[in-house]
């Protein structure tokens, strides 16, 4: 006999004898008799439904990779849990999808409900569930908590900061969320008391800030009493009345945001900056330093942060208060630097960049320069230095300029192989700076042709050209500008003006030839259409060719003179703005920061 | 004597399979029995993997036999730096398009052969399966059927209150 058979047929005996006791003796029964056979069959159903579900394939996973699984489902985005800096009513917590995962079958639950570290990332605003989660499901592992303030504000409910307490020397990481409906500038103070020896991840933060009118006096805090030995992360969005008076021996991480209107004054912000000498990402949002401080304020020896990697000053920081800042730190060369900054002008003279040491070695250099943005990316082989800034409304066209006759003064232009060049600026300008580039290997140029040159002389294409062709005598002349060019690419750019073709061949042909006779030609030449009307093109019977159709007859006797010669079409990006490296990943490795509050370049 | 770069491995089935060495040492077991074996021309039983299984995890190793070994950065717990890189590759997506029978038999072949990230992998594109999905979806995805008694349901009701306390 079939054995399988045998049980199933066993079974079914039992079910029909069950059955026939029922039907026999159910008018005998007490409710409490039924109720509690009902009870003894559910029990065996649900014994026979874990019986099939143990059979199933992805119950034969072990648990640990079971365990693997739901991490993975429950720590969306990384196990690591971050927080957005900008916490509103619909905080990401962690909790729902773990209860699904244990509302699915016995053993997921049971193997679940092991597993402590599952547990350890708790949104805390109902007592019960951080008893039943904090106190019971994580124990003894280590635990993450979300408290919003305003829940337990607005409930009443100080047992669950009282358990709070008693389990704090389990906190690993706090995500404090705080701001009432009334001005408050500092979290229930209860919560940054707490003992947390092994706290590593602190973030507070201030939902929806209301401006304030008068400066908010800001002291050193002693917190956590005294001890945040461990504290890898900190963020304090914005900075309330209070920055920690701890030392922060272990912080990697540090994000303040200057939202509110402090009286912080640059030595301040240095002073704290000391206390956390292993920072290797520092971001400061909105930084703006109301109060100048006087040579004596700042810091006698600057403050060496020699492990940093990034240090960004977002979200419209002020540039005068960034480059105060930056001139009193010790910052390895290959620190990336990224300033979001306002007030980008010549007027004030700290707004003219020091040679910071992330620019020190800069080899490639792009700066785009319209009428009110200017954005500059320089690198080196390991460094990088971003600037992203625009005038107030009322400046003027000058102050850019100005800003440029400084470059050689802010970075070492001699020194670069690479310069990518868009600015609206008259050619003398542009021709300034190529006077610095000896090194210069690769030039790209966007040309303005809208721009009014000085006393109307030639234009900047044609001005360009020309003193790329000038030689400087002797014997063995060489170019005066740019003698190692090798790549030129041109764009010039203007929706409504009148290209002048002829004239720009005229010079560019000019140019290369003259660049062969002082012996260092140009090796690849792209030149790439102006977006102009049809109608306007000054070519005789050529009614309604496509320009890349015009242009390619019309410059192919500059190939005569180069190795390469690329016609781009009108449409294409032929200059393309370098976007910001970064490891977003490592600057949020805690947390995640606004899009706003990122560097974004053109 | 044959060729000391590549190995025999013989499925459970008896399915032979002749492989690259540096292929298969990115199991650890696999790697552990050469170093013992040394210069030999033996076949590897690998009795728990049938062929159909054990040509999907070679045909994993081969296509990552020049990834760079992972490096877990400190971090607060040891695992974060594996989780936050595992990302799962149009490749790797692809591979696992396959029924869930052999989808499952490659991770639990690759927990054995100790095939770390296949493993990881693996776990990665079940929990997208899952992720976003109510108990009783997952249970349909799964084929699994409710277990709970009602007591035990009661208190899960109890819980999904918390869940929507939000």
């Amino acid at each position: 006999m079939d054995i399988r058979n045998s049980y199933e047929d066993d079974i079914a005996d039992l079910v029909d004898q069950a059955h026939r006791i029922l039907d026999a003796h159910q008018d005998a029964m007490s409710l409490s008799s039924l109720r509690s056979s009902f009870k003894k069959v559910n029990g065996l159903k649900a014994t026979l439904a874990e019986r099939i579900n143990s059979r199933m394939l992805v119950n034969g996973l072990p648990n640990e990779l079971l365990i693997e699984v739901f991490k993975y489902v429950a720590f969306e985005g990384g196990s690591c849990p971050t927080l957005s800096l900008n916490v509103g009513d619909n905080a990401k917590v962690q909790t729902r999808p773990l209860l699904s995962l244990t509302h699915v079958c016995r053993r997921w639950r049971r193997t679940a409900l092991a597993y402590p570290l599952l547990w350890r990332r708790i949104d805390c605003h109902n007592l019960e569930q951080f008893r039943e989660f904090a106190v019971q499901r994580s124990y003894p592992g280590p635990i993450s908590l979300f408290i919003d303030v305003r829940r337990i504000h607005d409930s009443g409910d100080t047992d669950a900061l009282r358990l709070i307490l008693e389990h704090s020397d389990r906190l690993y990481r706090l995500d404090i969320a705080y701001g009432l409906e009334t001005r408050e500038h500092v979290p229930h103070s209860g919560l940054l008391d707490l003992q947390c020896p092994d706290l590593e991840c602190l973030t507070v933060n201030r939902c929806s800030p209301a401006a304030v009118q008068s400066p908010i006096p800001v002291s050193r805090k002693s917190l956590f009493c005294g001890g945040l030995s461990r504290l890898r992360a900190l963020a304090i969005a914005p900075i309330p009345d209070w920055l920690p008076a701890n030392p922060l021996p272990a912080l990697t991480h540090l994000y303040l945001s200057f939202y509110w209107y402090t009286d912080l004054r640059t030595s301040f912000i240095l002073s704290f900056l000391r206390s956390a000498p292993a920072l290797e990402m520092l971001q400061l949002s909105r930084f703006l330093m109301p109060r100048a401080d006087g040579p004596e304020d700042l810091a006698s020896t600057p403050v060496p942060l020699s492990r940093l990697k990034y240090i960004l000053f977002s979200r419209s920081s002020d540039l005068e208060s960034a480059l105060a800042v930056l001139s009193q730190l010790v910052i390895p060369e290959s620190a990336r630097t990224y300033l979001d900054c306002i007030n980008i002008h010549s007027e004030a003279p700290s707004s003219v960049l020091p040679l910071l040491p992330p620019t020190a070695n800069t080899r490639t250099l792009t700066v785009y320069i319209n009428h009110t943005a200017l954005e500059l990316v320089a690198e080196g082989r390991d460094s990088g230095f971003w600037l992203s800034g625009w005038e107030s409304p009322d400046s003027n066209q000058d102050r850019f300029t100005t800003w440029l006759t400084h470059l050689p003064v802010m970075f070492p232009l001699s020194r670069l192989s690479y310069l990518q060049l868009q600015l609206e600026q008259p050619g003398s300008v542009i021709v300034q700076i190529l006077r610095e580039t000896v090194s210069l290997t690769t030039l790209e140029l966007g040309i303005a042709l809208f721009i009014e040159e000085p006393d109307g002389g030639e234009d900047s294409l044609v001005q360009i050209c020309r003193a790329l062709s000038e030689g400087s005598g002797g014997t063995e002349p060489l170019p005066h500008l740019c003698p190692e060019l090798r790549v030129l690419t041109i764009r010039p750019y203007s929706s409504d003006s009148k290209p002048v073709y002829t004239r720009w061949r005229e010079a560019i042909h000019s140019m290369l030839c003259a660049r062969i006779r002082l012996r260092r030609p140009i090796h690849r030449l792209a030149m790439q259409p102006v977006d102009f009307r049809r109608a306007y093109l000054e070519i005789e019977g050529k009614q309604e060719p496509s320009v890349e159709e015009v242009l390619a007859d019309y410059y192919a006797s500059l190939a005569d003179h180069v190795h390469e010669l690329v016609l781009p079409c009108s449409r294409e990006e032929s200059i393309v703005f370098p976007r910001p490296r970064a490891d977003w990943d490592e600057v949020e490795r805690y947390w995640t920061i606004h899009d706003d509050d990122r560097p974004e370049l053109l | 004597m044959g060729d000391s770069n590549r190995l025999t491995l013989v499925a459970s089935d008896g399915g032979k399979f002749v492989v690259d060495k540096e292929v298969v040492q990115m199991s650890v077991l696999l790697k552990n029995m050469i170093e013992d074996l040394g210069e030999t021309d033996e076949s590897i039983p690998i009795p728990n993997v049938t062929s159909p299984v054990l040509t999907k995890v070679i045909e994993f190793c081969e296509n990552h036999r020049t990834d760079a070994a992972r490096t877990d950065g400190p971090n607060v717990d040891g695992d974060d730096a594996r989780m936050r890189t595992a990302v799962v590759s149009d490749w790797d997506r692809q591979f696992f398009d396959v029924d869930q029978d052999l989808m499952f038999e490659i991770i639990v072949a690759a927990n054995y052969l100790d095939i770390k990230s296949l493993v990881d992998v693996g776990c990665k594109v079940v929990a997208d399966m899952i992720k976003g999905k109510s108990p009783q979806e997952i249970r349909d995805l799964f084929d699994i059927v409710n277990d709970f008694s009602p007591e035990e349901e009661a208190a899960l009701r109890k819980e999904n209150e918390w869940a929507n306390d939000r």
